[in-house]
């Protein structure tokens, strides 16, 4: 049982470390926060919307919708290159351009590419003042000739279908965009810390002469590797738990935060397999740090842990079937939001863990003959 | 039986050959140096000695057992050349865990005698490296072992601390451990007085001679260090 030895020490240096303590214990209280104020809501605050009006008033409908929206400023400008202009310096999101003859003529709307979400925002509220209008202009339409239908012997059978017909339900109402980031966010921050840490631990001991002293020792090298293996899914599921209590405090819609803790610990045990696989590999410190950085960023970012994979390309959405933070971000928000534990997220995340696992002991193994 | 048992041991790293055909006998309770230009093979020998490697062909046997086992590698000992301490750890944080791992009670004898004893719940990270060395040294001896192996342990070492270093050596080897003693430095070597000295040069042992014969024969180890490069220069 010497791999108890392993993982009693390496915790009792982690514990008896104020600084590695400090940053263990702030870094995800600092990161929830900032995430709190970043992105509790990812509407925009505030939207300049450059406009320019040759219409005789048939656009009030849109102008008024948007004036009245708090996020929106309008800029009237004097000439569409001004407007187009503005857009392409960046200060305006969108220029709309109503012409005379609006809307025989159509209007246009130049929108600023780098700015998604300010644009998206503002082009769907264009659309929806516009659609709301219509809807309304045809309300009254009928209206007005509902005498004249009267007085026909045979009635035409006009029927008009329901505005909104749509009653839409959900199993959890009004989540912000910071509620389905923090299921994420927690298994990240369990996961991310498992693996560089082994990583610079891994290293740190080679550099020191520790490994050899380790490898000299009457000990196997499994029993190094499941000692350390413990010890980061320990401090792993630390960091997950401090992320969801942080997260419930902030009053964050996290309805099984038990779920969540689990998935957060199976996805540490699975993330240490990789940076214990990642530092056998690269065999010194800063080529380790730089290989997992490379491997890990692309991995995180087509997690679908920021954005849904939905959004993403084929290619993309093809790559997250073979990336475990994937089925990590998916199994934590099924489990943190539905309830839900996915069988096939689960078993696929095991699996990962025992791949890495099993190919991090024999590679770690093969570091014996380079020290 | 003997201490170390190598009969044509050999190491290959893919084309790279570390040790070609070595045989080394080395009897129980004796001071081995074992000396060598930096990639003569020197630490290959001892890292295969201690159970970390294993040769590519050839014969090892420690104290009659396989090098690799761990009932053999729990009577074996090794101060490598950086240390091996947990720099976040204490000196005595460091001894019983090592001492865990070897399954022993400590001796607090060599803290005493390389002076470690003063420091010895100060963390290593705030030692320096001649105080780092000496903890090295003494935690190796304090766990009792059999066979001792030291990879250049006088490094970065004051002559102060150098001195006591070999006398603590020197006392453990005569009250019965067998010692290897790695090193480049032929000076040290003098200084030591092994009852036997190795030279490696090219992964194979150029030397193993007596150290007093050695010296009749040659005057000091440097030149009898000369003399070896000599002649493998000249084959």
């Amino acid at each position: 049982m010497s791999w108890r030895a392993i993982a009693a020490r390496d915790l009792k240096a982690w514990v008896k470390d104020r600084r590695r303590m400090t940053v263990t214990f702030t870094m995800p209280v600092i990161v929830m926060i900032m995430m709190y104020g970043a992105f509790y809501d990812v509407n925009p605050t505030s939207v300049n919307v450059a406009i320019l009006r040759h219409d005789s008033g048939s656009g009030d409908p849109i102008v008024d919708q948007l004036k009245r929206d708090h996020r929106v400023h309008l800029i009237h400008v004097k000439s569409v290159r001004e407007g187009r202009d503005l857009v392409r310096r960046g200060s305006a999101s969108v220029f709309l351009y109503l012409p005379s003859g609006f809307p025989d003529r159509k209007a246009e709307v130049y929108y600023d590419p780098t700015d998604p979400m300010g644009s998206r925002y503002v082009l769907s509220k264009i659309q929806r003042a516009w659609a709301k209008h219509v809807a309304s202009s045809l309300k009254s339409s009928m209206k007005r000739l509902a005498p004249v239908l009267r007085m026909m012997p045979v009635r035409p059978a006009v029927h008009a279908p329901r505005f909104n017909p749509f009653h839409v339900r959900t199993p959890v109402k009004g989540l912000k965009y910071f509620d389905y980031l923090i299921p994420g966010l927690a298994v990240m921050t369990a996961a991310m810390g498992s693996i560089f840490g082994l990583g610079r631990l891994m290293m740190e001991e080679i550099e020191l002469g520790v490994s050899y002293a380790l490898f000299a020792a009457p000990i196997r090298a499994r029993d190094v590797v499941i000692g350390r293996f413990v010890n980061m899914t320990v401090w792993g599921c630390v960091r997950c738990a401090i992320i969801v209590l942080v997260a419930l405090a902030l009053g964050a819609k996290i309805l099984h935060p038990i779920l969540l803790f689990l998935v957060g610990a199976l996805s540490a045990a699975t993330m240490v397999g990789l940076g214990l696989l990642m530092a056998s590999l690269a065999g010194r410190s800063e080529v380790a740090e730089m290989a997992t950085g490379t491997v890990t960023i692309p991995m995180m970012f087509l997690s679908g842990i920021f954005m849904p994979i939905s959004v993403m390309p084929g290619w993309a959405r093809a790559l997250a079937t073979i990336n475990p933070m994937y089925y990590m971000g998916d199994a934590a928000r099924k489990a943190a939001l539905l309830g839900y534990l996915d069988p096939v997220d689960l078993l696929v995340l095991l699996g990962f863990m025992v791949g890495f696992l099993a190919a991090g002991s024999v590679l770690y193994d093969r570091v014996r003959e380079y020290l | 039986m003997p201490a170390v048992l190598a009969r044509d041991l050999w190491k290959e790293y893919g084309r790279v050959v570390a040790l070609r055909s070595v045989d080394v006998e080395v009897d129980r309770g004796e001071l081995v140096a074992i000396l060598g230009p930096n990639g003569a093979g020197k630490s290959t020998f001892i890292k295969i000695v201690c159970g970390v490697t294993k040769p590519t062909r050839g014969e090892i046997r420690v104290l009659g057992g396989d090098p690799s086992d761990p009932d053999v590698k729990r009577r074996v000992s090794i101060v490598p050349q950086q240390g091996g301490l947990y720099l976040e750890q204490t000196v005595r944080e460091n001894v019983r865990f090592y001492a865990k791992l070897y399954g022993v009670e400590p001796d607090e004898e060599p803290f005493e005698l390389l002076e470690v004893h003063r420091y010895m719940d100060r963390r290593v990270e705030h030692l320096s490296g001649g105080m780092r060395k000496r903890a090295a040294v003494a935690l190796a001896l304090a766990l009792r072992p059999e066979i001792l192996v030291l990879d250049e342990p006088t490094n970065e070492l004051d002559p102060t601390a150098r001195q006591d270093v070999i006398e603590a050596v020197r006392e453990y080897n005569e009250s019965g451990t067998t010692v290897l003693y790695v090193s480049h430095d032929v000076h040290e070597v003098e200084q030591l007085e092994p009852d036997r000295v190795l030279i490696f040069l090219e992964g194979r042992k150029a030397l193993d001679e007596p150290f007093d014969r050695l010296m009749s024969e040659h005057g000091s180890v440097l030149d009898a260090y000369r003399a070896v490069a000599a002649q493998v220069v000249g084959e």
